[in-house]
């Protein structure tokens, strides 16, 4: 894959390859966006870039070093990630420390690129400061992060920081059929609940499970009406039988309270989202107040916080559906 | 030429090169000049300030051979050697990542070996706010009283970490976050020595955005200068930060000003689809909120703002449409909307939901509304459980919360409203007869038995009206025997103080208050009777 096959950032893709030709290479860069939108796969066109041995076009894809890094065996290429473990730990950039200082073993520069650079534990954060600040003349580091929040003020002063874009809907829509053969509408449908992230939207045009889900939840949703507090509460079978994929599920009832919002507010149907489903949205909206769907929202967005801060999951999802 | 980052590149080598920070820069030329240094020193400050650069130009300072008003003079011979950064007289430890008591131990014992060029050895302890409580305590003796020849200078960006016994043996300066006017004036010296050109607006908006730090301005120039080349333009400061176009902040602040929902769903469609970052834009739109707010409150806001002339008069304009209460309230919202999105993952919702939630304040939920809410919600609850036993009641408390389901509660108020003015005596009512209970429950457990599932009304007129469920015939009859009924009565009288008559009535019969068509006949005689006669005259005797 090259600059060329990328498709949307152009943003992004315009100014690294403005800094590979012009070879004004930095010594820290930053790459911010959500997970599946793209970071690891520029950020590697981009490590290849600027190592890249051909006078032309770079990266050419054909030089040694090219052929090195596309096989995954490249000498000066260091990689930091979390692995299993859920944070980097001071060691694994204590060990970045060390390596760093050692020149590159054949190309004219080294490229550490931190996945998951969000994970590093405050400690971890902080042995890399100085490091980040004043590498050695031939050494770039390329952090990769889905959060700037999650990092250290110092280290985000310290880096170039490239912030990818979210896809609008028709690149997304693009990228998924490229991969997989379904007509265009449907393409389209993933693409617009991907929310511009195409690593989303690719996962969920392939897989089976998520459409049995969302047309589970979808159920759940048309028939919200008819049910009273206990026939809500017994909805929590559902919820349980997705447990591990709670935060797609409160992503799909947020979309959908969202899409009832913004036809009640517009009446226009180009501004709603989960567009397969029209009717029943038409329906709702003219059955929901607005303060009552602002509400729900907020007690969906509740939902979320509490669960990740370990806040007891049946607990929490009743309490959602008593609230819906 | 090797390409250094621009922040590298432009460190500064003098004192009169550090930005913003005169008093401290004042303070230690001064030491320098009368020879008074000490021999701790501790740099405190938010990032980007300068701490670690002034900590380098007065390592340097101190050894110089021939100082220049303070500063080094970079020809002598000491000069030129420290500035290799080969020297081994000024020596750099990352605290982060040599932050156990082995590695102060190793400090401590080097320390008493003299300079090899200069008068000072001196140690640079940066982010010195990780070392461990042991190497802190190791560092403090040496610390307290090091040998002639050595001076530490600690520098942190957070100074509140360190323990107090470190703190008081430093001369402790405290780095400021540099002024807009320094940085600008900065970044124009630089652009001019790197021969580059950069629109004065440009360096408005970056060192806007660095927020006092030096570096981070740098940083960003050196960005602007990758991608716009040798002139860089205010548009190409703005497309690297992946802000929008200013005036559409201007445009989405005049519909949020004027309240039109559907045009900002709109406008974040368009946001979203140009792939532009959520949370920059909303950073954006509080900030251009803020200025307006400036505008309303200050006379003089254009010292208050850094802005050009043109976008200053386009606040002005639109300062004069927004009322302050909802700018600020707009601030509230757009500011929790902010901290909200860390966490959701849909960031575009957040945002839509925040401007809906602007521009219709109506829909807000004050306190005193709701308190008015609850009250009325919670009568309606007590109504529904004394009015539980009589069937017609009992319909209505479903179609009540059936209407609750079916239009998820929109109507609740609503409903709540037609029913609180009817049901204001069924709650007292329910209080009444809980007390009643209460009483018949403690004296005579029995009679408690015959009366616990009954439904309770009383009139104005002092009628008290039990009523039955229609399988418990059986109990009415007993309650109705001449001592139960004296004994109910007279603990009723007791709750309610007035004397009352007790009427019983199985629940099909239809009870005098919930239904007033449908009162018994009896009852429509007594009532006649009374307004015929005056209550006085009436006496109502049970057969």
């Amino acid at each position: 894959m090259n600059f060329s096959d990328v498709i949307g950032q152009s943003f992004v893709v315009k100014r690294l390859k403005q800094i590979i030709e012009s070879q004004r290479i930095g010594h820290a860069y930053l790459f911010v966006g959500s997970k599946g939108i793209g970071k690891k796969t520029i950020a590697n066109i981009f490590a290849r870039g600027i190592m890249c041995k051909s006078q032309g076009h770079r990266p050419c894809d054909l030089c040694r070093s090219c052929r090195q890094f596309n096989s995954g065996n490249h000498p000066d290429v260091y990689r930091v990630q979390k692995g299993d473990k859920s944070s980097i730990g001071v060691e694994q950039i204590r060990n970045v420390l060390e390596d760093i200082h050692l020149k590159p073993y054949e190309s004219s520069r080294k490229v550490y690129i931190i996945e998951d650079a969000h994970a590093m534990t405050v400690q971890a954060q902080n042995a890399f400061l100085k490091t980040l600040e004043e590498p050695p003349f031939f050494a770039t580091i390329i952090l990769l992060a889905e959060k700037s929040s999650e990092l250290l003020p110092t280290i985000l002063s310290r880096c170039q920081v490239f912030r990818m874009q979210r896809l609008t809907r028709e690149e997304v829509c693009t990228i998924i059929i490229s991969h997989f053969d379904m007509p265009r509408e449907r393409a389209m449908l993933f693409a617009g609940l991907s929310g511009g992230i195409p690593g989303k939207g690719l996962q969920l045009a392939g897989s089976q499970e998520f459409n049995q889900m969302r047309s589970d939840v979808f159920k759940f949703l048309e028939e919200i009406f008819d049910y009273n507090d206990i026939d809500k509460m017994t909805q929590w079978e559902l919820f349980n039988q997705y447990k591990d994929r709670i935060d797609e599920i409160l992503d799909m009832l947020v979309i959908w309270f969202r899409d009832i919002l913004s036809y009640k507010e517009t009446g226009d149907s180009a501004l709603v989202i989960n567009i397969d489903k029209l009717p029943v949205i038409e329906k709702q909206a003219s059955l929901f107040t607005i303060r009552r769907i602002r509400s729900i929202i907020e007690s969906i967005e509740r939902t979320r916080r509490m669960l990740k801060g370990n806040a007891n999951y049946q607990l929490t999802i009743e309490n959602l559906l008593l609230n819906m | 030429m090797r390409y250094t980052a621009l922040y590298r590149q432009w460190r500064p080598e003098t004192f009169d090169e550090v930005v913003g920070q005169d008093a401290t820069i004042r303070i230690l030329k001064n030491q320098i000049k009368s020879n008074r240094i000490a021999h701790a020193y501790l740099f405190c400050g938010s990032r980007g300030t300068g701490k670690t650069s002034t900590a380098k130009v007065f390592a340097k300072a101190v050894n110089c051979l021939n100082p220049i008003d303070g500063n080094p003079c970079l020809k002598c011979e000491v000069c030129q050697k420290l500035s290799t950064g080969s020297s081994m007289d000024i020596i750099e430890i990352d605290a982060a990542s040599n932050n156990g008591v082995d590695e102060i131990r190793e400090l401590r014992d080097k320390v008493k070996y003299p300079p090899v060029v200069g008068r000072y050895k001196v140690y640079i302890i940066d982010e010195v706010h990780m070392l461990s409580t042991g190497a802190f305590n190791a560092l403090l003796k040496t610390l307290e009283e090091p040998p002639e020849h050595i001076i530490f200078i600690l520098a942190t960006t957070e100074p509140h970490r360190l323990p107090a016994t470190i703190l008081s043996r430093c001369q402790r300066f405290n780095f400021k976050r540099i002024a807009n006017k320094s940085i600008v004036s900065r970044l124009a010296e630089i652009a001019k020595r790197t021969e580059i050109q950069v629109e004065p607006e440009a360096l408005y908006t970056i060192a806007r955005w660095a927020e006092g730090s030096m570096r981070d301005a740098l940083s960003l120039l050196d960005q602007c200068i990758g991608f716009g080349g040798d002139a860089v333009s205010n548009e190409d400061v703005l497309a690297v930060l992946g802000t929008a176009d200013q005036w559409f902040v201007f445009a989405v602040a005049e519909n949020i000003i004027e309240g039109n929902v559907s045009e900002l769903f709109y406008q974040v469609e368009q946001l979203i689809n140009d792939g532009r970052d959520v949370s920059v834009f909303l950073k954006d739109l509080i900030n251009h909120m803020r200025n307006l707010l400036v505008i309303k409150v200050c006379n003089d806001a254009a010292q208050l703002i850094d802005v050009g002339e043109d976008t200053f008069k386009a606040y002005m304009e639109q300062a004069q449409k927004a009322s302050q209460e909802r700018l600020m309230r707009a601030i509230d919202i757009l500011c929790a909307a902010e901290s909200e999105m860390r966490w959701s993952s849909q960031p575009r919702v957040s945002l839509e939901m925040a401007l809906v939630k602007i521009c219709r304040p109506e829909q807000e939920v004050t306190l005193d509304a709701l308190l008015d809410r609850v009250a009325k919600l919670e009568q309606q609850l007590e109504g529904g459980v004394v009015v539980k036993q009589t069937s017609p009641s009992r319909k209505g408390a479903r179609a009540a919360s059936k209407s609750q389901a079916v239009d998820g509660g929109s109507t609740v108020g609503k409903e709540g409203g037609d029913n609180g003015s009817n049901d204001d005596g069924g709650a007292a009512d329910a209080h009444v007869w809980e007390e009643v209970l209460g009483i018949i429950k403690k004296e005579r457990i029995a009679l408690y038995g015959f009366l616990k599932d009954c439904g309770f009304a009383l009139n104005e007129k002092g009628m008290a009206v039990l009523s039955f469920p229609a399988d418990q015939q059986f109990f009415m009859e007993s309650m109705d025997r001449e001592d139960n009924r004296n004994f109910v009565e007279k603990a009723i009288e007791k709750v309610v103080g007035k004397q009352v008559k007790v009427r019983c009535v199985l629940a099909d019969q239809k009870t005098a208050r919930s239904e007033p068509e449908g009162k018994s006949q009896n009852e429509e005689i007594i009532e006649k009777a009374i307004d015929i006669f005056g209550e006085d005259f009436v006496e109502i005797v049970d057969d």
